[in-house]
């Protein structure tokens, strides 16, 4: 439960400094051109050292052109990061219940199983890790500096099906409503003692899990109204934000793009 | 002066409830006043709203609009809604877009207005309502109060001849009220017709120029704030002589 609202916390810590960093009247297409490169070219370089430069150039367009504190772009790769720990045990690690090859890096006799590395898992896992803390940088960056908002308005301009977008924005905008509402009624399960132990943490949990659906259900139902009544016809029409040019942050790009290539041509 | 809107005999009940919502109100609504509407909690204030705006239709009865009984096909309905525009107790209900320009820009789009006049709607709307240093913030991140103006601005943005507040007020701190009420005086004065549901006595007696109680899904009274007040048996039969007194006493001490 508290992993939860902490999932929560972090969705709104996101959207608030993607509403107040310095890139936020830049145009998204130009964001979204530049984490897409890094990406695309972690994913299809996969050289290790051109991975570790994307992510400390796209952590220098973070923290000192776009002004998010390090500490909590730090944070937020870290915890990304976690799940990518979990992930590479699985290379690195081989479990076998027979002994190993004799090339092994160490091995581990527990009982009927061996578990053991070799060269190989390493350099495989050294290579996945890089190659996604890369490109986890490089979409931190777009997550960081670009509102949502800003993200459907680039899908309306890529000819995105208008009922993708709008399932999309209603998505985004719902995400807070519920988020809203299970922290109200989660607080008012707290002071009511719903979270006292294990056994009435298991019923809350089930009960808060039961209602959000119904008044998420009910809120839903009240929106429709709203909407019909500014004249909904099944098209969420909205007016087109205005964006400034950013030529400084082009360069930025092209020459990390360019560094990359580099890297990889050297290599 | 004809009504601008006549219901006659009209009843509505919601699925699965066994009391009706609106149990053959007949009403007349004046045009360009400043109506407050009262009543207890389920007398039938929004279902009777929602029948003014078209959203819900007369299960039995009938609706004139301007002298015309209301006609529930889509481009009528469209035709209305352009000059019926409500604004809902719990802005959230409203608020459906990321940033504040765009859902002020919802319902001018949606009436078919280009790009330019809808940008200067949202711009008149916005300041209009005090929100104009707000456009560019996500909806989520606005106050109560904030978030009745900028819902309040996506009605005002499609221009609309009368405005229904279904308890707008019921949600917000003292100071975001007057802010609305200040917004109401600026409309009245344009010459809409403003219909505010409230549970405030005090509404009737400084604000409104019409009140309409309801009670139960009829019609308990319906004329001026001095002949509410200073009709005795009407307060007794609508409960509000025990609201009214506290008012009283309130005022009094104030002054």
């Amino acid at each position: 439960m508290r992993q939860a609202i902490g999932k929560g916390a972090k969705t709104v810590l996101i959207d608030r400094f993607a509403y107040g960093n310095r890139l936020r009247h830049t145009d998204p297409s130009l964001k979204t051109a530049i984490a897409l490169a890094m990406l695309i070219l972690c994913l299809v370089l996969n050289v290790p050292v051109a991975n570790l430069f994307a992510l400390g150039w796209m952590s220098l367009l973070t923290v000192s052109v776009a002004h998010i504190p390090a500490r909590v772009f730090g944070r937020i790769l870290l915890g990304e990061s976690a799940f990518l720990v979990l992930a590479t045990v699985g290379i690195v690690v081989t479990v076998s219940g027979t002994p190993p090859p004799v090339e092994t890096l160490w091995r581990v006799h527990l009982g009927t199983l061996w578990l053991f590395g070799t060269t190989a898992g390493l350099f495989a896992a050294v290579h996945t890790v890089t190659r996604a803390v890369g490109a986890t940088a490089a979409m931190n960056f777009l997550a960081l500096t670009t509102p949502l908002v800003d993200l459907v308005e680039l899908m309306r301009r890529w000819h995105v099906p208008d009922a993708l977008i709008d399932i999309t924005a209603t998505v985004y905008r719902a995400t807070f409503l519920l988020l809203d509402n299970f922290n109200q009624m989660y607080t008012a399960q707290q002071c009511r003692l719903g979270y006292v132990s294990a056994r009435r943490s298991m019923h809350s949990a089930a009960l808060l899990g039961g209602n959000l659906f119904i008044k998420t259900f009910q809120k839903g139902k009240r929106l429709q109204l709203a909407l019909d009544a500014r004249g909904f016809d099944g098209n969420l029409r909205v007016l087109p934000t205005q964006y400034r040019p950013n030529p400084a942050l082009a360069a930025w790009g092209i020459s990390g793009v360019m560094a990359m290539l580099g890297i990889w041509w050297l290599k | 002066m004809t009504p601008l809107f006549e219901f006659s005999n009209v009843w509505f009940q919601y699925d699965g409830l066994s009391d009706c919502a609106l149990c053959g109100l007949t009403v007349a609504i004046p045009r360009g006043e400043k109506i407050a509407v009262l009543g207890r909690n389920g007398a039938g204030k929004s279902t009777f709203f929602l029948h003014c705006n078209g959203l819900l239709r007369p299960q039995r009865g009938e609706i004139r609009f301007r002298d015309e009984a209301l006609s529930y096909t889509r481009t009528d309905l469209r035709q209305m809604r352009r000059q019926v525009g409500i604004v809902f107790q719990n802005p959230d209900d409203q608020l459906f877009s990321a940033s504040v320009r765009q859902d002020i820009s919802f319902g001018p789009l949606n009436l078919g207005l280009s790009l330019a006049d809808t940008a200067r709607r949202v711009r008149q709307a916005a300041e209009l309502c005090g929100v104009s240093h707000l456009l560019d913030r996500p909806t989520h991140a606005l106050s109560g109060g904030e978030k009745a103006r900028v819902a309040m601005a996506g009605v005002l943005a499609m221009e609309p001849s009368v405005l229904l507040a279904d308890e707008l007020m019921s949600a917000i701190d003292p100071w975001a009220r007057l802010d609305i009420f200040e917004i109401f005086q600026a409309l009245h004065n344009r010459g809409t017709t403003v219909l505010l549901a409230t549970h405030d006595l005090s509404v009737v007696r400084y604000w409104a120029t019409h009140v309409i109680v309801l009670q139960k899904g009829k019609i308990a009274f319906s004329g001026t704030p001095a002949q509410l007040l200073g009709n005795q048996s009407v307060l007794e039969t609508t409960e509000l002589s025990k609201i009214w007194w506290n008012v009283e006493m309130t005022m009094e001490k104030r002054t």
